[in-house]
């Protein structure tokens, strides 16, 4: 995978266009960025916030301090997209259907 | 619908005869009311596709729960450990029905042109040094990416950061589960921030670099 001639490639885009004098800054870099920057030595895995994930949907759902009560499950969920969509759609279930 | 506690699904689930069988009813129509929810952002209830997948999906997670109660702990409602459960199902699914064509090899031919980057950040048009200096540090942050990352992981990270494809997805290509994959990505983006530290380059500095303008 040769994602430097990628990032040239991004270089080369981002020379001031002649009719439009605009930078463009790909947000697929920038959000590659912005997960280097949130990277923690320990981070729980998939599996493991898998099977924190219901108890953690309903502590959202009842408006708890998740970010205090379960921090790494958090974490997880803004770093993996398949996590927080599971997540978000789960969510979605608890919120339509009141306990 | 009978309102159960944890204890009575489970009781219920583990006996025989009508209780069982009551049981398993509600718990189906519990997870048919609620996949209409979680698939409103991929699939609306008009599809076609949406009632077959439904009732799959509810099928095989009545399946997986019944093969899987003894490792409900009771940290949540029982429902909504069946719902966690009929989520992954379905939203694997979807995946796998969605990203079917996409292969990475397809992804790395597309790569000896340079990827594209759909999605753009509009930015003020720099001076001419500001240009220079953003060009730098893109450039230095390929330098690292190619020099700290082994093969694998440059291709996880692309085709999951830049490609936007889901973890399962690649995994599934890459023979893995995706657990292990999270884990080598975890593992490329701690190699990352590490070789960035001992660069004495903070993703603050990176930000700094494209604020500018």
């Amino acid at each position: 995978m040769k994602l430097r001639e990628a990032i040239n490639r991004l270089v080369e885009r981002m020379r001031p266009n002649k009719e439009e004098s605009e930078m463009q800054l790909p947000a697929e870099f920038k959000k590659l960025i912005g997960m280097i920057e949130k990277t923690q030595e320990i981070e729980l895995s998939c599996d493991e916030v898998y099977n924190l994930l219901d108890q953690y949907t309903e502590i959202v759902d009842r408006g708890e301090n998740a970010h205090k009560l379960m921090p790494l499950v958090e974490h997880h969920i803004d770093i993996c997209p398949d996590c927080r969509e599971e997540f978000e759609a789960l969510l979605r279930i608890l919120q339509a259907s009141p306990a | 619908m009978v309102d159960r506690s944890n204890e009575q699904w489970l009781a219920d689930l583990k006996s025989d005869g009508p209780a069982k069988e009551n049981a398993l009813a509600d718990l189906r129509a519990t997870i048919l009311k609620g996949l209409p929810y979680a698939l409103s952002n991929y699939l609306s209830p008009d599809n076609p596709q949406f009632n077959s997948l439904t009732e799959e999906v509810a099928q095989d997670t009545l399946l997986r729960v019944m093969d899987h109660l003894d490792t409900f702990e009771g940290r949540s409602r029982f429902t909504t450990w069946v719902q966690k459960i009929a989520v992954r199902i379905a939203l694997t699914e979807l995946r796998r029905r969605r990203w079917r064509d996409f292969s990475l090899d397809s992804l790395v031919e597309e790569n000896e042109d340079g990827i594209s980057f759909p999605s753009l950040m509009i930015d003020p048009g720099p001076d001419p040094d500001a240009l220079t200096q953003q060009s730098d540090m893109l450039q230095r942050v390929a330098r690292l990416i190619d020099e700290e990352l082994t093969e694998k992981q440059r291709t996880a990270m692309v085709a999951t950061a830049i490609e936007g494809v889901p973890l399962e997805e690649v995994a599934r290509r890459m023979n893995m589960k995706r657990n292990a994959l999270y884990k080598l990505l975890h593992d490329a983006r701690l190699r990352l921030k590490k070789r960035l530290a001992n660069e004495n380059l903070t993703t603050e500095d990176i930000w700094a670099v494209f604020d500018r303008g």
